[in-house]
């Protein structure tokens, strides 16, 4: 099982990845920032980032470069209402390993998440 | 994040802050809806900001719109009707509609004058880019919705719409509303897309509970 942190200005998005991702038996902590986020990777240490798009503060892109920066081998699924192609690549292309779209389903987040770590 | 216009103090009065969440995910998951719409339309990538979401009460409706709404161009409304009810609207100022009726192969028009063309390319647009986006809402609550035929204004008041959206009779209305920009990056064009969700307050309420009860 992963330990994952969930990155969500939301808590009502966050809770519903949370319960998601904790019947499945992984470890998930939450964040509520991109950097809160960067606050709690020294010591959550994930090895998988969910993260939405839109956050006040900081944006997503700025985020995974953040987070890929201070810990290269870490995996980043981004969860975002914007559905469009060219974000997909944009945020592909920065580092993300997966890219799903808002609301998103209990099928299509494990099985996003199994893929990313049956890859290994 | 600014606040929007009208809705000073009364989220916190309205709704918990757990409610209040939920409703702004449920809208921002319905603007990124419209965004790509609007970018399968013009074929370019959407450049999206947070979506303002806030509750007003009958007041703040008007102040919103009176706010909000003072010097628009061109703006589509779309009502719906059913599980939800409200209205929606999409608005451009002279230049982004220009713009728009650039970028899908008809002639730009100047100043206020638009010909039937640029007319009939802003209604389908704003039909389809506003149904996307409300039907999203209708799929997040679980409701189905009937729209009406949209509707094209000029020049728009605010305060002429308020007016007309809300029954003299029903003083206890509240209205989720949202505010999102839609921009196309190398051009100057900005699209805001308004939805209000009008419904007695048990019901806004009631949308936000069963989603947290869900949980």
């Amino acid at each position: 099982m992963a330990k994952i942190l969930i990155v969500d200005d939301s808590s009502y998005a966050r809770t519903l990845v949370k319960r998601m991702l904790e019947k499945e038996g992984h470890e998930v902590w939450e964040a509520s920032s991109g950097m809160d986020a960067l606050e709690q990777l020294p010591t959550c240490q994930p090895d998988l980032v969910t993260m939405d798009l839109l956050m006040p503060g900081m944006e997503g892109l700025e985020l995974i470069g953040h987070l890929k920066s201070m810990q290269p081998e870490l995996k980043i699924i981004v969860i975002t209402a914007d559905i469009q192609d060219e974000t997909r690549r944009e945020l592909m292309d920065a580092g993300a390993d997966a890219f799903l779209n808002k609301p998103v389903s209990p099928e299509v987040l494990v099985n996003a998440v199994r893929s990313l770590f049956v890859q290994e | 994040m600014s606040r929007l216009a009208g809705a000073e103090m009364q989220d916190a009065e309205l709704l918990s802050p757990e409610e209040l969440d939920v409703l702004r995910e449920m809208m921002n998951i319905a603007s990124g809806r419209a965004a790509g719409t609007l970018s399968g339309i013009v074929n370019r990538h959407i450049l999206m900001e947070l979506a303002q979401v806030a509750v007003l009460d009958r007041q703040g409706i008007f102040d919103f719109l009176e706010k909000e709404m003072g010097v628009i161009g061109s703006a589509v409304e779309q009502r719906f009707s059913g599980g939800l009810v409200g209205t929606s609207m999409m608005m451009m100022d002279y230049q982004s509609c220009a713009q728009l009726v650039e970028l899908l192969g008809g002639e730009v028009f100047n100043g206020a004058s638009q010909d039937l063309n640029e007319q009939s390319i802003l209604y389908e647009v704003g039909n389809v880019i506003l149904n996307s986006c409300v039907a999203m809402l209708g799929k997040q609550t679980g409701r189905r919705m009937h729209f009406a035929l949209p509707r094209m204004y000029y020049n728009l008041r605010g305060r002429a719409i308020a007016e007309n959206l809300i029954s003299p009779a029903d003083p206890n209305i509240y209205a989720i509303a949202m505010k999102s920009a839609l921009k196309v990056g190398d051009m100057i064009f900005q699209i805001h897309i308004l939805v209000f969700l009008l419904l007695p307050f048990d019901e806004l309420r009631g949308i936000a509970r069963r989603a947290l009860n869900a949980l």
